[in-house]
């Protein structure tokens, strides 16, 4: 007797599922990862040892791990809030573009001579602001006209990146080094704006990016908002007849997803490049790769930390795959074919695939 | 004023726009059938990698062109078992495609002791019409002195056009979009529907992407579509999802992205980087008016993104 599959809907699934689910899908994605490294003449073993290595591997390489991890954690919550309410926001991007320019703006006119203890809150609260009203762009016309948020967030993606670009590189504007006359850069913020090294080259940044996962996670789970969005997410009819005010929440919800965003861009001025430096602050993808970190965490705050960690510390491997002579592009690819798996993994969330002899009746669907 | 320079800056923009006239009109089909695929970006830059490598391999720009449109349609065939068979969210799963793409088109770029990177080209598309109409004043450079993909590109978009209005098929792949469960009542296989055209559109993705290694660079480097699968997306709600306003569209953005050399070579002094922007604000504007206007998504396909379950009709 042949076996025949069939599919069979699932209930809501429990915490041990997802768990298993989601390990499930790494590790055919670690699997399918494998594949084009062995076409290439390199032993995938070697490749993920490498990672492993570069992630933890000594005090150095997990410094630098953490310090990535600060704007991803960031991203991945931006991700996250705008997910559960099923407002597929892709503006994290834009969103860290313009909340660098306004903490480095904030930063430089601050100037020198002030403690860090309010400067850096304070651009931090610059960088947020800048990315909420960015979001706010496209979250008003969502919330009143339905304007679609997926291409109304790519849009503002290439028009922040065309402001930060025309800042340094097209014209001669506040953010731009006049005194360096080689190629275009950013001036240099004032040291109160840098955030703190306290050990090696890791710095405060990681504490805020976690402080705010932590605080995100107990606002969304014991606050009545957090039921809110995740009613607005499943029906927005519903959430219309609960007499919830879904275009208020829509807009809340998206400008706090730019917030989240925009204080990724400031940790990145105030951690990384330390100066308006556009094409530094493009380079790390970092909007799309929170949407990698928020996918593999299944949108919970308090789970995108450690997964945060997981993917900076394979971001960072790149370079040091150069070394065991596998291309770098090895990484991105194996962060595509991860998110792949583990979108593709949440079909089991909801269904579940049966063997069934091929001429058994077919089970009752009534319930007893 | 010199007149050569604003005929030469036409057919430079219908060079440049060629990439997301094939392209876009793919992912008009794709979306046409229910299916946003968010990650053109990636199986443009597999079908431009490919391509030129096959190209360099055989000697031959139409082998690349055929091997460009194979991978480009592998590439979104894996879209396409994901938020068709699996109905992952298509978002995600577009997101997925264009992380892949880059990872992969760079890293199938670097491989090997002669690496494609590396490689100069080794044939590139000749001009169609030497000679004859192409000499002809003004209308020859614009329309006759152009390579055969220009052409083949507009056949591709008259006859995307005509199989959506026109035919049955084209009838069928509309309902598909618009009422699954209805096409589906009607003895329409909405998932063989779905996948047929989203691997259509990656076939299509594949060879702008090739256009761009194989006619427009004649090299390969990472990350070379530079964001013109973005482009093609954000151009299918430009032409509100039919193929010819996609031609007209996807010129208009050519010629923008030239004028900045137009405007220098004119003295005309407007930074390259606002210039950038232009389409983009310009599209933003018309998202938000046409969704104020018609009250959501304008002439969207109704189920767009919205995966389609049988048994939760």
């Amino acid at each position: 007797m042949i076996p025949r599959i069939t599919v069979e809907q699932r209930v809501v699934p429990t915490g041990r599922r997802r768990g298993t689910i989601l390990a499930s899908s790494v590790l055919v994605g670690l699997l399918a990862g494998s594949l084009p490294i062995l076409l290439a003449g390199s032993n995938p073993q070697d490749v993920y040892l490498e990672v492993v290595d570069a992630m933890v591997g000594s005090v150095r390489s997990f410094h630098e791990t953490l310090r990535a991890t600060t704007p991803l954690i960031l991203t991945a919550l931006a991700a996250a809030v705008a997910f559960r309410m099923r407002l597929y926001s892709i503006g994290a991007e834009g969103q860290l573009y313009i909340g660098a320019i306004a903490a480095s703006g904030t930063a430089l006119a601050i100037g020198e001579g002030h403690s860090a203890v309010y400067v850096v809150p304070l651009i931090l609260l610059a960088g947020a602001a800048g990315g909420a009203a960015w979001a706010l762009v496209i979250a008003v016309p969502r919330a009143y006209f339905g304007t679609d948020e997926v291409v109304g967030t790519l849009m503002l993606n290439f028009i922040a990146l065309g402001i930060m670009n025309w800042l340094i590189f097209g014209s001669v504007s506040y953010w731009r080094d006049r005194q360096n006359l080689g190629f275009p850069g950013g001036k240099v913020i004032p040291e109160s704006a840098q955030l703190h090294q306290f050990w090696g080259r890791a710095d405060v940044g990681i504490f805020i990016a976690g402080a705010v996962a932590v605080a995100l996670w107990l606002y969304l789970r014991w606050r009545p908002r957090g039921f809110e969005w995740r009613v607005i997410g499943d029906s927005g009819r519903a959430a219309v007849y609960a007499g919830m005010n879904v275009r208020r929440q829509v807009i809340v919800g998206l400008a706090l997803s730019g917030a989240l965003a925009g204080a990724a861009g400031t940790t990145q001025i105030a951690s990384v490049t330390y100066a308006l430096e556009p094409r530094a602050i493009e380079a790390g993808g970092l909007g799309f790769t929170g949407i990698v970190v928020a996918a593999v965490a299944g949108l919970n705050p308090r789970t995108i930390v450690p997964a945060a960690f997981i993917v900076a510390g394979i971001t960072t491997s790149g370079p040091s795959l150069n070394q065991i002579g596998v291309s770098p592009a090895a990484i991105i690819a194996l962060e595509g074919i991860l998110l792949l798996c583990v979108a593709g993994g949440q079909f089991f969330h909801h269904f579940t695939l049966r063997a069934a002899p091929a001429d058994a009746a077919p089970d009752s669907a009534i319930p007893r | 004023m010199n007149d050569t320079i604003l005929i030469q800056s036409v057919a430079v923009a219908i060079v440049a726009g060629t990439p997301l006239v094939l392209a876009g009109t793919g992912e008009i089909l794709a979306q046409r059938s229910g299916v946003l695929n968010l990650g053109v970006e990636g199986m443009m830059l597999m079908g431009a990698v490919t391509g030129f490598w096959a190209t360099t391999e055989a000697g031959s720009p139409w082998v690349g062109l055929v091997v460009a449109m194979a991978s480009g349609a592998l590439t979104a065939m894996i879209h396409g078992a994901l938020a068709i068979g699996l109905r992952a969210n298509q978002i995600v799963t577009g997101i997925g495609l264009v992380i892949l793409g880059t990872g992969v088109s760079r890293f199938i770029g670097d491989v090997g002791d002669d690496p494609v990177a590396l490689r100069p080209g080794r044939g590139t598309f000749d001009p169609l019409l030497a000679g004859g109409p192409a000499e002809w004043p003004v209308v020859g450079p614009i329309l006759f002195a152009h390579d055969a993909i220009v052409y083949l590109s507009w056949g591709f978009v008259a006859a995307a056009s005509a199989y959506i209005f026109r035919t049955r098929q084209g009838m069928e792949l509309r309902a598909v979009g618009n009422n699954p469960a209805a096409a589906d009542s009607a003895g329409i296989d909405v998932a063989r529907s779905r996948f047929l055209h989203v691997a259509i559109g990656g076939g299509a993705a594949g060879a702008g992407g090739a256009y761009m290694t194989l006619a427009l660079f004649n090299s390969w480097s990472a990350g070379i579509t530079a964001g013109a699968g973005w482009l093609a997306v954000v151009l299918v709600i430009f032409a509100s999802w039919r193929p010819w306003r996609m031609l007209l569209a996807a010129y208009t953005l050519g010629a923008v992205s030239s004028l900045g050399f137009t405007f220098q070579l004119l003295g005309v002094g407007v930074p390259r980087e606002l210039l950038s922007m232009l389409p983009f604000i310009a599209t933003l504007l018309v998202l938000v008016v046409t969704s104020a206007a018609t009250a959501g998504r304008g002439s969207a396909p109704s189920s767009l993104a919205v995966p389609y379950f049988r048994e939760r009709r």
